[in-house]
């Protein structure tokens, strides 16, 4: 619930590799963040330092590709042992590697900082709420509204696609709106 | 509805009961009595239990309630109380305890089993217990021994409805267990917050307010002290330094603090609600972002001093809710909420002022960089808070019937004494990785015990405190930067002294992982 896994929440899924979450995260989040944003300029300018400059354009000069890297890393994570005493990082590793990969591919303008509020806004009344009134939000919500995955693939398509830098200021109203109505709701329904 | 059992069983020095040693003529069970009936106790659900031989002398000094007098077993079933669908408080007659503290635990509106608890010291008065985030795991009595206390449990116990059931099979658990008699008379509030305990019963620890008193008394110049200390206690004071928050950073603490409770009383007295407080804190954070979008200096300026004013009456909605007892879920959600809404609203304003100085719209990479980490550390601290509640909740607990409590090696969470951990003795062949190992987890428990005896210098304490970032501490660098320096700069500066707090505190807790 604290992890906001999206379709992913009903899988069964811890241990079935044999590597450990955490660690699994850790590297979404390394690929994801700083790899998107230094990786494809060094490799572009090592590339046109070399040959003729045509490996110039290649998949790895694309940071959404680093971004998607990650995700599946993030994914795998999942599917990963989680030992018990390290538990505890997993969700917030989630949330570095989703605002980290917005920040990435669409920082820089008051749109994407709304899409990160939004989010943020979701994920502090949902621990909130799972302390104080001791539940989450409904199921069908949280795969409605993406899930990390589910976001973060939206996200990685609008980047490939170019249409990232138009979409993210409506994105973040949409999402904002839809977050805020079921947080009133349901603290309505509650109090 | 609480029932109330008050306990006449200890007796003083010359062998008459303790609770009707007098003072000014009353003695110390009716003054407790007069005590409860202020608190609006019903009388017709209050029983007295003692000893028969002074049945007559306790039924003579209190009256409207009734006197059992009964052996040692009937009264641990009479401690246990009748009506099973009732919260039930279980205190020691002979107590002297002044009306902030008797509140606490007899507090109406507060839900859940509870011991009333004193700080560990020397005139603290009790059995140790020893608690663990907000959580009584484990408590001494007459019988049982215990390791490593950080409170003392002074004869006073609240247990809620819903637990009754399980205090009643456990009293027959005492029973069977025919513990010797104690000539004293026994502590049976202990024997039954051990009970409760060793049940796995979750028992919070009330602590009672420094400077409250609550002492028991059996002898007669003891109870002189305790109404000189009675009589020296200002229960107006108490009352408001409780209202205050002790484990705020330093900002807070002393920077804030030291005046907003006086705010907060003014609400009180003005019958101000805490969300109220709440609403006019967010709506004078927006106004300061407002005023940083501006991107002039007097709109820093202003920004500045609105985003100080926003984050007392912050603190205010808090204390005003802990002074009139008047606590709400929707309240704590809409503080901590609007907590949030603030912050980040400052910081969009901020960006907004910064883009109209200089049209650089990078610096909202800036803004929501700085969104970002806050969001990490605050999950990141939430996800190990969890962590260690659940550990607590899943401990294994040990049997009744076990007289003896080491602190067990389990117990990964600070003790508020530094105690020194006893690891398992274990007996493992040695290889040269085990060994790097064993180098490693003895350095980090050294490492460990040296941070917890920091806590003792204050200078240390408060370092560690700051060092962290918390909310004051952030609202104040914004404020300062935002005056003397420009929007890009409060980001770069939340940027770095947060991620330096981050890695403080991720090293702190890997380093107690391996410990």
């Amino acid at each position: 619930m604290l992890r906001d896994d999206g379709p992913l929440a009903g899988v069964p899924a811890a241990g079935r590799l044999p590597l450990p979450e955490p660690l699994l995260l850790a590297a979404a989040l390394l690929v994801a963040v700083p790899g998107a944003a230094l990786l494809p300029g060094w490799l572009d300018g090592a590339a046109a330092g070399t040959a003729d400059g045509a490996a110039a354009g290649a998949a790895w000069t694309w940071p959404w590709a680093w971004v998607a890297a990650g995700l599946v890393l993030a994914v795998l994570g999942r599917f990963g042992g989680v030992p018990a005493r390290l538990a505890w990082p997993a969700p917030a590793l989630l949330r570095a590697v989703e605002y980290g990969a917005v920040l990435v591919l669409a920082g820089g303008s008051a749109g994407s900082y709304g899409l990160l509020a939004a989010l943020a806004f979701h994920h502090y009344d949902v621990v909130y709420r799972l302390q104080l009134l001791h539940r989450g939000p409904p199921r069908w919500f949280e795969v409605a509204t993406g899930g990390w995955p589910g976001r973060m693939v939206l996200l990685v398509v609008a980047a490939a696609s170019g249409q990232l830098d138009r979409l993210v200021a409506p994105a973040a109203i949409v999402l904002g709106a839809v977050f805020v109505t079921e947080s009133v709701v349901t603290w309505r329904r509650a109090a | 509805m609480t029932a109330v059992v008050l306990l006449a069983l200890r007796a003083s020095d010359d062998g008459q009961p303790a609770a009707l040693l007098d003072h000014d003529g009353v003695p110390t069970i009716a003054r407790l009595l007069a005590q409860l009936d202020a608190q609006d106790a019903d009388p017709a659900r209050i029983v007295v239990v003692t000893r028969p031989a002074w049945l007559e002398a306790v039924a003579a000094a209190v009256s409207g309630v009734e006197v059992r007098g009964v052996d040692r077993t009937a009264a641990l079933r009479l401690a246990a109380g009748h009506d099973p669908d009732e919260a039930l408080v279980v205190l020691d007659g002979h107590v002297v305890a002044d009306e902030v503290a008797l509140g606490r635990l007899v507090d109406v509106g507060a839900r859940g089993t509870a011991a009333a608890l004193v700080a560990d010291g020397a005139r603290a008065d009790g059995v140790p217990v020893r608690v663990t985030r907000g959580r009584v795991v484990a408590a001494g009595s007459d019988h049982h021994r215990l390791a490593h206390g950080s409170h003392r449990a002074p004869g006073g116990l609240r247990v809620a409805a819903a637990d009754r059931a399980r205090l009643a099979d456990l009293v027959e658990r005492l029973v069977a267990l025919d513990l010797p008699q104690v000539p004293a008379g026994e502590d049976l509030v202990a024997l039954l917050l051990v009970g409760l305990v060793r049940d796995g019963v979750p028992v919070t620890a009330t602590v009672l307010p420094a400077g409250s008193v609550w002492r028991r008394v059996d002898t007669r110049a003891e109870l002189v002290d305790a109404h000189a200390q009675q009589a020296a206690v200002d229960p107006e004071r108490v009352r408001l330094d409780a209202a205050v928050k002790s484990d705020d950073g330093f900002f807070t603490t002393f920077l804030v603090s030291s005046y907003s409770r006086y705010v907060a009383r003014w609400a009180a007295r003005r019958g101000l609600h805490p969300d109220q407080v709440t609403v006019a804190s967010l709506l004078v954070g927006l106004v300061a972002a407002a005023a940083f979008a501006l991107g002039t200096l007097p709109g820093m300026v202003a920004g500045a001093v609105l985003l100080q004013v926003a984050f007392m009456l912050d603190c205010v909605d808090g204390q005003l809710a802990r002074y009139t007892r008047r606590f709400t879920v929707r309240g704590a959600w809409l503080d901590s909420v609007s907590d949030r809404a603030k912050e980040y609203a400052v910081l969009a304003g901020l960006a907004l002022g910064g883009v109209r100085t200089d049209g650089d719209e990078t610096v909202w990479l800036l803004a929501g960089a700085a969104l970002a980490l806050q969001t990490f550390r605050h999950v990141l601290d939430l996800g190990y808070a969890e962590q260690q509640r659940a550990d607590v909740a899943r401990a294994v607990v040990r049997p009744l019937e076990d007289l003896d409590d080491v602190a067990s090696f389990w117990e990964r969470v600070p003790l508020a004494t530094p105690a020194r951990v006893e690891p398992p003795i274990v007996v493992r062949t040695s290889t040269p990785a085990s060994a790097c190992v064993d180098a490693g987890s003895s350095l980090a428990r050294s490492a460990v015990a040296t941070l917890r005896r920091a806590e003792d210098v204050p200078v240390l304490k408060w370092a560690k405190r700051i060092v962290v970032l918390p909310i004051g501490e952030r609202f104040a660098l914004i404020s300062l930067v935002a005056v003397f320096g420009s929007p890009r700069a409060v980001f770069v500066a939340l940027l770095a002294w947060g991620g330096l707090a981050t890695a403080y505190t991720l090293g702190g807790r890997l380093i107690r992982s391996v410990a």
